[in-house]
């Protein structure tokens, strides 16, 4: 027996598994928020910033089996939404889950929730995870779908979009068409592929007016400088001469705005031809400062498992309200993001020749000598439920599926690290930089590290051998006698 | 046919201890053929649980009951010892009893 046992291990570790290049592991997630709307006042206790987001869908997908789907209508937050089951578990009070959420494990069944004006749908399977979530109808309202999927050529795919028909904000501010998606593809063979996008078919503004520049400026367009989240300001563009734009010196009263991939154009004429006019993106928040909208652009941004959408952030200060009884005084500034929308696959395909030979990390790619000091993925994701500041510098964390009361699971949040490089900042390098590979001969961060299963199995054929070896051992001095 | 029933049946412990590591192996190789198959952790699980775990568990079985075969067959020993010193006593007093 002994004999046998040996044998069987000896074969388990002359013969490895994994025949061909394959995602050996993998983590997929999805996140689309439509709308996030931020609210700040200085009457709010403790500095509060009230936060809401919808429609939110959320997807995510790994090799362990993990896999998970959240949709929800109007978001209070991740905190929010957990909350009454955090009470009713340490209190006993016996308060009701938030409402406006579907949400499914692996081993669930699907889980549709249709309400007035709100549709919301999840499902987890072992291959494949989605979730949709409209607010209004699919026509006129506002979806945000994420998905997350393993084909059966062992790619591994996540994809969010998050779609706006109309858009409408304290009556002086209307979007259209608005579009914001992210896909995050990594073959069997390791090799990822990420694209995003923002746009938006018109933007209206009562009372914006553009005067339209006699030329470009000096950098080009589009000239909205990107910021990036924890990023320092990237190099500015070489100073180009500056060439005559279309209409330029015309002066735009209520103008109807398009937006994509951080260019502005101005829209005009009717019917089947309708013109367009590029304008530099520092007149159009020039126009929107006026009517007292500071207007912020944030270009996608790659990172090292996935990309984060672009973003275009409107905020704006309401005068303070009348003296009134209540506690609520002073100025209170709302800001609306649009487009929070971020996919990544973290996945490491296992080479055909020697599986867990080499050290699992080393076929990760390493961060450019010119690529940005990492931040944290959770830094620079879009907060899907507890949101923050405007897209400036300092972007809030979240992008956590969290527990919400029903059981979504475990959170987005603990991401591996993302590094952006500078030279991807404007959109037209993401896929780009996103495919460029990367120089060095090994990771010294413990990105993604794993065990080989196959080694693993080959540990149980070894301590088999052993405990029978030390049976037989036992039997002969032990034993007999 | 009838003497090796009989055999099996003095022996159980030996014949249980062979048939546990007959099946340990088998599960035991089953598992990493499953193992080899999917290179997904997700899908390999399974069998990491019933066929790593289930074939130590059959393994260590099939070692225990060999040992405590060994031990039966001993303690037959020192029972047959112990039977035949006490007959031997009781032989040597019966025969010194007539003597007197």
């Amino acid at each position: 027996m002994v004999v046998a046992v040996l044998a069987v291990s000896g074969i388990a570790v002359v013969s490895q598994p994994v025949p061909a290049d394959t995602l050996g592991t993998f983590d997929a997630r999805a996140a689309a928020s439509g709308v996030n709307v931020t609210v700040e006042n200085p009457s709010i206790p403790l500095g509060l910033v009230l936060q809401g987001a919808g429609p939110i869908a959320r997807a995510a997908l790994d090799s362990l089996g993990t896999s998970q789907a959240l949709a929800a209508g109007p978001y209070p937050g991740d905190l929010a939404a957990s909350l009454p089951g955090t009470v009713r578990t340490t209190s006993g009070l016996p308060l009701p889950d938030y409402p406006l959420l579907a949400a499914t494990s692996l081993g669930d069944a699907p889980k549709e929730l249709v309400a007035p004006g709100m549709s919301l749908r999840a499902e987890s399977r072992e291959r494949r995870s989605t979730s949709r979530a409209t607010i209004g109808s699919d026509s006129t309202g506002s979806t945000s779908t994420a998905s997350t999927e393993r084909d059966d050529a062992g790619a591994v795919r996540a994809a969010a979009t998050a779609r706006a028909d109309v858009l409408r904000v304290l009556d002086r501010l209307t979007l259209s068409g608005v579009v914001a998606e992210a896909t995050t593809t990594v073959d069997e063979t390791g090799n990822r592929t990420s694209t995003s996008s923002l746009r938006i078919d018109a933007i209206d503004a009562a009372g914006l007016v553009i005067t339209v520049p006699e030329k470009t400026p000096s950098g080009g367009l589009p000239d909205l400088p990107p910021i990036v989240s924890g990023q320092p300001a990237p190099p500015k563009p070489p100073p180009s001469d500056p060439t005559p734009l279309p209409a330029g010196g015309t002066k735009l009263t209520g103008p109807v705005l398009r937006f994509a991939d951080g260019r502005f154009t101005v829209v005009t004429g009717t019917g089947d031809q309708p013109k367009e006019t590029p304008v530099p993106a520092e007149t159009v928040a020039t126009a929107f400062k006026a009517l007292g909208v500071e207007m912020k652009y944030q270009a996608a941004q790659p990172s090292e498992t996935g990309v984060i959408a672009p973003l275009l952030s409107f905020r704006t200060t309401l005068p303070a309200v009348p003296d009134n009884p209540t506690a609520f005084q002073g100025a209170t500034t709302v800001t609306l993001d649009v487009g929070r929308v971020a996919t990544s696959v973290a996945g490491q395909a296992m080479p055909a020749a020697a599986p867990g030979v080499a050290e699992p990390v080393s076929t990760l790619p390493l961060p450019s000598e010119t690529a940005s000091p990492p931040v944290a993925m959770a830094d620079a994701l879009p907060a899907a439920g507890a949101l923050g500041d405007a897209p400036s510098q300092d972007l809030p964390s979240g992008f956590g599926i969290a527990d919400g009361g029903a059981g979504a699971g475990s959170a987005f949040a603990d991401q591996t690290s993302a590094s952006v490089p500078p030279e991807a900042a404007s959109p037209g390098a993401i896929e780009a930089a996103a495919r460029a590979p990367r120089s060095g001969s090994a990771l010294r961060r413990p990105l993604g590290r794993t065990v080989d299963a196959g080694d693993v199995y080959v540990l149980f054929v070894v301590v088999a051998a052993v405990a029978v070896a030390a049976g037989a051992l036992l039997r002969k001095v032990g034993v007999r006698f | 046919m009838g003497g090796f029933l009989s055999w099996l049946r003095v022996q159980w412990d030996r014949t249980a201890a062979v048939a546990a590591g007959v099946i340990g192996l088998l599960v035991l190789v089953l598992g990493w053929v499953g193992v080899s198959g999917t290179p997904h952790i997700a899908e390999q699980l399974p069998y990491f649980i019933s066929g790593g775990l289930i074939g130590l568990f059959f393994l260590g079985m099939a070692v225990a009951l060999w040992l405590s075969a060994d031990l039966r067959d001993e303690w037959r020993e020192l029972r047959a010892l112990r039977t035949m010193l006490a007959g031997t006593d009781t032989d040597k007093a019966g025969s010194i009893g007539s003597a007197r």
